[in-house]
């Protein structure tokens, strides 16, 4: 793009960059300044909406960056976890466009949700069941483990390195298999934050996601077993919230942002 | 003789068209695929040639004024009717169309419906048609034509290419944004149902305006109709046997060439009726206005 030799044009540019700020309340009850989005920030949101349903790569890199980006806090440590993310995404879809959404039902009728509703119910939610949110640990034998809900790092580690240059596009009922089993793993894989064997602790945080993968498969079944428990109990709280009425959710991903 | 050509902002004495100008801007609407931005400049050419004005003046007209002037210019040529054919389940109607009313018209499109200043706390966007040069800038998204400038307190900055109008777009809050795409919205749905022809009491027909390089030609089309193969033929004779030179010729108005042309069709006329002689039969295909079908 040729670059505009106006500088009074320039001066116009930063005089109407976004520096209003709103309040969206995250998982630890505390609420944290942002900037409003910006048309940018919108285009890049719509557009995430061609991406794999499987994975939300696109949609949750993208949220990722403009969440750092729109931060207006002191700094930003990628300390926040995709449930901070998911309460940005509807925070900042309140603040910058509008608190209600039209969806549209199967049969073609329409409901006009109040995304402040949601955001009430998810936060009320994360309050009376803190300890399905909370970091947990297990031992078995001579290993123990820490879990938690992952953090937006780590979900940033694993886009980077593993869905970005991966083949997302299925075709075939044995490619669909692979996906989903690779998907699965990525999933536990993302939620186990250290590894104690004997003396020895790993930090999953300081090495690779294959790292981590290799690391994570070698782990006894039990172990395995308890950390999906873990995050299917904390996905279904979260999933119930989203659900507006039976057969109807709110989508979380780019179409949430679309004008339509 | 010169005439007030009136834009927006500013009225500019224009002299008459010339046969000479009027064979450009001819050449320069005519076939099926013409080339929008050759069809401008020669628009423009004409247009400085008749007032004096520099060429950005003409650059600088959004689009609803420039086709103002060209209609402006039609009504100074060759009066402020022209006919159309309406087609009705195959049954053809004439109309005759009022340019005076079309050019009315464009004035409350531009004021009423695309004009419109969006107030922010801290600036005001101003969104207004778009100049021919813009629109013939591609861009992908249409609303982006539409944002003219941006009021901080009293200074007025020109947004004046589409790349400049995204730079800035897409620094503004989304809110905002939206804002300008929903106003871009209602003006596409109102200007297609803003029917030239609601003034005639017509509605089965619809007759717009698009602010866009096409509509100028096509409107240009409309009101300039003389085939091009008409009007060299009547150069022809009226150089063969009404023994005019073709640079004298050039230098009238259409008005005098169409006065010499019916002219020398009535005389012809009486002579084929007084002498029999076939070789003084030739006949000169006078410019009957071609008839635009709906």
């Amino acid at each position: 793009m040729s670059e505009s030799p106006n500088k009074e044009f320039y001066d116009l540019l930063n005089s109407v960059s976004v520096t209003e700020t709103s309040d969206i309340t995250l998982s630890d009850g505390k609420a944290y300044k942002f900037r409003q989005l910006t048309t940018n920030n919108l285009k890049d949101l719509i557009k995430s909406v061609v991406d794999s349903p499987l994975t939300q790569s696109i949609f949750n890199s993208t949220v990722a960056r403009i969440m750092k980006e729109s931060y207006a806090g002191e700094s930003f440590g990628y300390e926040f976890s995709v449930i901070d993310r998911l309460l940005f995404v509807l925070g900042t879809r309140v603040a910058s466009i509008s608190p209600t959404i039209v969806l549209t039902k199967e049969d073609k009728t329409t409901v006009t949700v109040n995304i402040q509703d949601v955001i009430t119910k998810l936060v009320s939610t994360l309050g009376t069941n803190s300890q399905a949110f909370a970091n947990g640990s297990l031992s078995y034998n001579t290993i123990s483990i820490t879990y938690g809900v992952p953090t937006i790092a780590v979900e940033s580690q694993l886009n980077d390195e593993i869905y970005k240059n991966a083949e997302l596009d299925v075709q075939t009922p044995e490619q669909l298999r692979k996906l989903l089993g690779e998907t699965f793993i990525n999933e536990i894989a993302k939620s186990v934050n250290n590894v104690v064997v004997g003396d020895r602790s790993l930090d999953l945080s300081t090495v690779t996601f294959k790292s981590r993968l290799k690391t994570i498969e070698t782990l006894p079944a039990y172990l395995i077993s308890s950390v999906i428990q873990y995050i299917e109990q904390y996905k279904k709280l979260i999933e119930d919230n989203l659900v507006i009425e039976e057969g109807l959710s709110l989508p979380i991903d780019g179409s949430l942002f679309s004008l339509r | 003789m010169r005439f007030k050509l009136k834009t927006n902002d500013k009225v500019v004495l224009c002299k008459e068209l010339n046969v000479s100008l009027y064979k450009d801007l001819l050449k320069s609407t005519y076939g099926d695929e013409v080339d929008l931005p050759g069809f401008l400049d020669t628009i423009y050419d004409i247009l400085v040639s008749l007032t004096g004005e520099p060429i950005s003046f003409f650059q600088e007209l959004s689009v609803v004024e420039l086709l103002s002037c060209i209609l402006q210019l039609r009504i100074n040529t060759f009066g402020d009717r022209t006919k159309i054919n309406l087609t009705k389940e195959e049954a053809k109607t004439s109309l005759e169309l009022r340019i005076d009313w079309i050019i009315e018209d464009l004035n409350v499109i531009d004021k009423s419906i695309i004009s419109k200043t969006i107030e922010n706390e801290n600036f005001d966007i101003h969104l207004e048609p778009p100049t021919t040069q813009r629109l013939i800038e591609k861009t992908d998204e249409d609303y982006l034509y539409f944002v003219g400038g941006v009021t901080i307190g009293d200074k007025l900055i020109s947004i004046k290419t589409n790349t400049d109008a995204k730079l800035f777009v897409d620094k503004l809050p989304a809110k905002i944004a939206l804002d300008i795409v929903k106003h871009f919205e209602c003006v596409v749905k109102e200007l297609q149902n803003f029917s030239f022809l609601d003034r005639y009491g017509i509605v089965e027909q619809n007759f717009t305006f698009v602010p866009s390089a096409e509509s100028v030609l096509w409107f240009t089309k409309l009101v300039f109709n003389e085939p091009l193969d008409v009007f060299y033929d009547n150069l022809f004779y009226l150089a063969y046997l009404g023994h005019l030179q073709n640079s004298y010729i050039e230098s009238c108005t259409p008005g005098e060439y169409m006065y010499f042309v019916r002219k020398l069709e009535a005389i012809q006329a009486q002579q084929r009726q007084s002498d029999e002689t076939p070789n003084n039969s030739q006949v000169i295909g006078g410019r009957e206005e071609a008839i635009n079908d709906f």
